[in-house]
């Protein structure tokens, strides 16, 4: 129980922080944090993982561009 | 999941179904807002009475939301202002209603704007609960590779302008300041050169901190590894403290002030320790140093 976990660190002095954690939201995008019946998508939307360019970038500079509602990202690959 | 394991984990924030389940909490798609407002009232009842926690936060690294329908949310403030500042106000009535002196804790929308000063207006609720509100951030110098940082003079810059930048923020905002993550790093000397940095830059500012992380818990957002093992957290796989990293973060520090701290400063490389403070007439308790 979290709240067993809190009490034993607070007699040992120790504070906690209730972080609501997440990343990338849900397993189904590779993540972690709701759970599946809060995540629902679309029928219209793109499948998944899609349209992210998905190769590995050292340290990239990402250019994203906005114009007339078009979204436009331009990955350059530099390393500094 | 070892197709997820082949991409860097924020890659996948750019698909378009990421971001959509993530407008879904911010425009109540589906009551999806409606869940998470539920569960956050759940919680605070729950724990309204126990002293040993510190503070709620609301909602770790929050994604800018549906970039796809709505790209102007890829300017960082817009995301702010337009998904995240009434997701905010609407969870502080409810918690405050449960727990109305617990510090909460907010942090503005992760994208690329660790360089840019957040959107939000102010603390969750209003003006009112500055004294109970916390700006959430994380410091991550992107120039690394497997060990540590790269160059120590490039993310020495990246690390002091994202800190800026959070102090503009506390500047407009008028509540208080934890740096909630930062380090995710080997054992390395490079490492341990960026922990040290990083927690002055902290001490410079007399902010709170808390080091990304204290074990693995298989989280499979967390991708620095050394070979098969995780090596963001200082046990090693065996169960042993990674001392460099542990020595590091051991920095001496006051948990509790009988004033208002002017200069708070220490020497990693020969523990001296220097605080300044503007005595509190009313409160004579004794400060606390660790």
């Amino acid at each position: 129980m979290l709240s067993n976990i809190v009490e034993k660190l607070a007699a040992r002095g120790i504070y906690t922080i209730l972080d609501c954690h997440q990343d990338l939201l849900s397993p189904k995008f590779c993540g972690e944090g709701a759970p599946d019946f809060a995540v629902q998508v679309g029928a219209k939307s793109l499948p998944f993982p899609l349209p992210e360019m998905l190769q590995p970038i050292p340290i990239g500079v990402r250019l994203i561009i906005i114009n007339n509602d078009m979204v436009q990202i331009l990955t350059l690959d530099t390393q500094i | 999941m070892t197709e997820c394991l082949k991409h860097q984990f924020w890659h996948f924030y750019l698909a378009q179904q990421t971001g959509e389940a993530f407008q879904a909490i911010y425009s109540n798609v589906n009551h999806a807002q409606d869940a998470f407002v539920g569960f956050w009232d759940v919680v605070s009842k729950y724990f309204q009475n126990t002293s040993g926690v510190l503070a709620y936060e609301l909602l770790n690294e929050p994604w800018v939301g549906d970039i796809f329908h709505q790209p102007r949310l890829l300017e960082p403030k817009e995301a702010d202002r337009k998904n995240l500042q009434p997701l905010y106000d609407r969870l502080n009535s409810v918690i405050r209603s449960n727990d109305p002196d617990r510090i909460i804790m907010f942090e503005p929308a992760v994208i690329i704007s660790q360089f840019f000063e957040s959107g939000l207006h102010h603390s969750p609720g209003g003006e009112t609960f500055n004294n109970r509100s916390i700006l959430s951030y994380h410091v991550y110098c992107a120039d690394f590779n497997s060990t540590g940082p790269k160059s120590r003079a490039v993310c020495d810059a990246l690390d002091e302008e994202a800190m800026l930048v959070r102090m503009k923020d506390l500047g407009r905002l008028k509540c208080g300041g934890f740096l909630s993550e930062f380090g995710a790093m080997s054992n390395d000397t490079s490492a341990e050169e960026e922990i040290t940095y990083v927690t002055s830059l902290a001490d410079e500012y007399i902010q709170s901190w808390t080091y990304w992380q204290f074990k693995t818990y298989n989280d499979i957002t967390t991708q620095a590894y050394t070979g098969n093992v995780s090596a963001e957290s200082f046990y090693a796989e065996d169960g042993s403290l990674e001392m460099n990293k542990v020595k590091a973060l051991s920095r001496t520090y006051a948990p509790a002030i009988a004033g208002t701290p002017t200069w708070h400063f220490f020497n990693a490389h020969n523990a001296m320790f220097e605080l300044h403070y503007k005595a509190n007439k009313v409160c004579y308790k004794m400060h606390r140093c660790y």
